[in-house]
């Protein structure tokens, strides 16, 4: 393996990583929901911006870090509180253009309180490369890469062991019976927008030393996390994190490899070639049910 | 003269477990449901028959509070439940089989289980798992098995078991032998017989009139969206009108 292959596969699995954390938050909304949640990207800004903030502002380092990410959750649950909420009995397609506008007024406030400018964060543990096989790895990507393991396991084990973890999957896959079965489905509502702002949080301040942070950083983030989503099959949180890591990881090859101008059209045409090819994403498959 | 707490008493005992006055529903402009008012007595076993379109699944869609009311009221054991949301009477041990049974196909059966007892305790969850093997011997064989790759007669079990885990004052059952085979049906009804002689209020909402009004001891009939018949189960299986329109005789 060549030392550039091995450096791209490196910042490929590191962007690919944040991708599924974000990709995961679009699953999870969408599950307990139907709804698409184009602030998605919102949130990672949010919680870079916030914490940049508050380092800037003479913070310590992980309280900044904390109340970035805290304050993004309080954003995602106002946001279905006071967007969605009142608009609950509206259609799908309307609650989506919903969340569209909130990322609009999102990205307004950010700049009110926060400036148009780029401004950056120190990494987590320092800027002294590993190298391994002739590839840098920078500190901040194995963050990146452990947080990131972490959180899956976690979210697995709250899905499959916990009541509040079945009774999110009940919602999702039959909301009716759900109810019936005495679940407040408007609770799992609001949970889930808190789940997936907490998601789109740590991504955001992990990202942030390595991507510089600004009020428009959540958009294209917020669209590659979309298709890692839909490249796995949306709603399928194991699809979500392998469409995240491929979408990543193509990336990051086409631009060393072929020119870094064309790295953001290949999410696009990736998602484009899967959806003509399998409909229901990598992850879709049939599903098994008698009836 | 002192006044008698024992009719007080024996007028708590008389109240019905469900009392519906007057319940309307509608989808839009189209009124479902007019006028409907029932009375379930505790401990009771009552059944409801109507045809396609009659309104039975809205009846059991308004007292589980997943459609609202248009008008009227609904008293279980004497609260006032019309305005509950739909999760909150359950907690109260109102509880629906619904149609069609709605397993949760890619769970469990251990899980879709565990989630009918989602307002009850661990403790509770328990015990009503253990019951539920003890009265349901297939599924404990295949607890781990997706709900969705059983057989249909089983998936009833299942929806039934499921709802009996969360401890119903009052079971709601719509149309439980819909999709199953005679012998299956016979099966199902046993379980309803069984469980409203171990002290469970049983409504059962069927199309099948013969096998309902056989099994129960009140029933109604629904048409259009209206009670047009009330009495013992056994006088409206002699009918006329029953007989012609919903037996077939």
């Amino acid at each position: 393996m060549s030392a550039d292959f091995l450096q791209f596969l490196f910042s490929g699995i590191t962007q690919g990583a944040c991708y599924a954390l974000v990709g995961l938050g679009f699953s999870i909304i969408y599950n307990a929901s139907q709804v698409i949640n184009f602030a998605q990207g919102e949130f990672v800004m949010i919680a870079g911006m916030a914490a940049v903030g508050l380092i800037d502002a003479g913070a310590p380092f992980v309280l900044a870090l904390a109340a970035g990410v805290a304050l993004t959750v309080v954003v995602g649950v106002a946001l279905e509180k006071f967007a969605i909420e009142p608009a609950r009995n509206a259609s799908v397609v309307t609650l989506i253009i919903i969340t569209i506008g909130a990322s609009i007024f999102l990205r307004g406030a950010a700049e009110l309180l926060g400036g148009r400018g780029f401004r950056s964060m120190p990494a987590f543990s320092g800027n002294e490369p590993i190298v391994i096989g002739g590839a840098a790895l920078l500190p901040q990507s194995l963050w990146v890469l452990g947080v990131t393991v972490v959180i899956i396991f976690a979210l697995g084990r709250f899905f499959n062991a916990t009541m509040h973890g079945k009774a999110m999957l009940a919602t999702a896959y039959n909301p009716v019976m759900a109810q019936l079965m005495g679940i407040n489905t408007r609770l799992v509502l609001s949970l889930s927008f808190a789940l997936a702002a907490l998601l789109g949080g740590i991504a955001g301040v992990l990202i942030a030393p390595l991507s510089l942070t600004y009020s428009t950083v959540g958009v294209m983030l917020g669209l590659k996390g979309f298709c890692a989503a839909i490249l796995g099959g949306l709603g399928k949180p194991m699809g979500a994190i392998a469409g995240g890591l491929l979408v990543g990881v193509s990336e990051a090859m086409t631009a060393g490899y072929l020119s870094s101008a064309y790295k953001d059209a290949v999410a696009f045409v990736i998602i484009l070639v899967v959806l003509v090819v399998l409909p229901g994403g990598l992850f879709g498959g049939r599903s098994v049910e008698r009836v | 003269m002192s006044s008698p707490p024992i009719s007080a008493r024996e007028a708590a005992i008389a109240e019905p477990l469900l009392e519906v006055q007057g319940l309307e529903a509608r989808y839009g402009p189209i009124r479902a449901l007019a006028d409907v008012s029932l009375a379930i007595a505790d401990g009771g076993l009552v059944t409801l028959i109507g045809g396609n379109g009659a309104g039975k699944t809205t009846l059991l869609r308004v007292l589980s509070g997943l459609l609202p009311a248009a008008a009227g009221t609904i008293r279980l054991a004497g609260q006032d439940i019309t305005a509950l949301a739909a999760s909150a009477r359950v907690r109260l041990g109102l509880i629906q089989v619904p149609e069609g049974r709605q397993v949760l196909a890619p769970l469990s059966i251990e899980d879709n289980l565990l989630l009918g007892g989602y307002t009850r305790t661990r403790r509770e969850q328990a015990e009503g798992l253990e019951q539920a093997y003890a009265m349901f011997p297939a599924l404990e064989q295949r607890r781990r098995t997706a709900a969705g790759l059983l057989s249909g007669g089983q998936q009833q079990m299942l929806a039934i078991a499921r709802a009996l885990m969360a401890k119903p004052r009052l079971l709601l059952l719509d149309e439980p032998s819909m999709g199953l085979s005679p012998i299956l049906v016979d099966e199902v009804f046993e379980t309803i017989v069984r469980l409203a002689a171990a002290g469970t209020t049983v409504f059962v909402v069927e199309q099948n009139a013969f096998r309902a009004l056989s099994i129960a001891e009140h029933a109604y009939v629904l048409e259009a969206g209206r009670i047009i018949l009330e009495g013992a189960a056994g006088a409206l299986k002699s009918d006329h009108r029953v007989r012609e329109a919903y037996l077939g005789l």
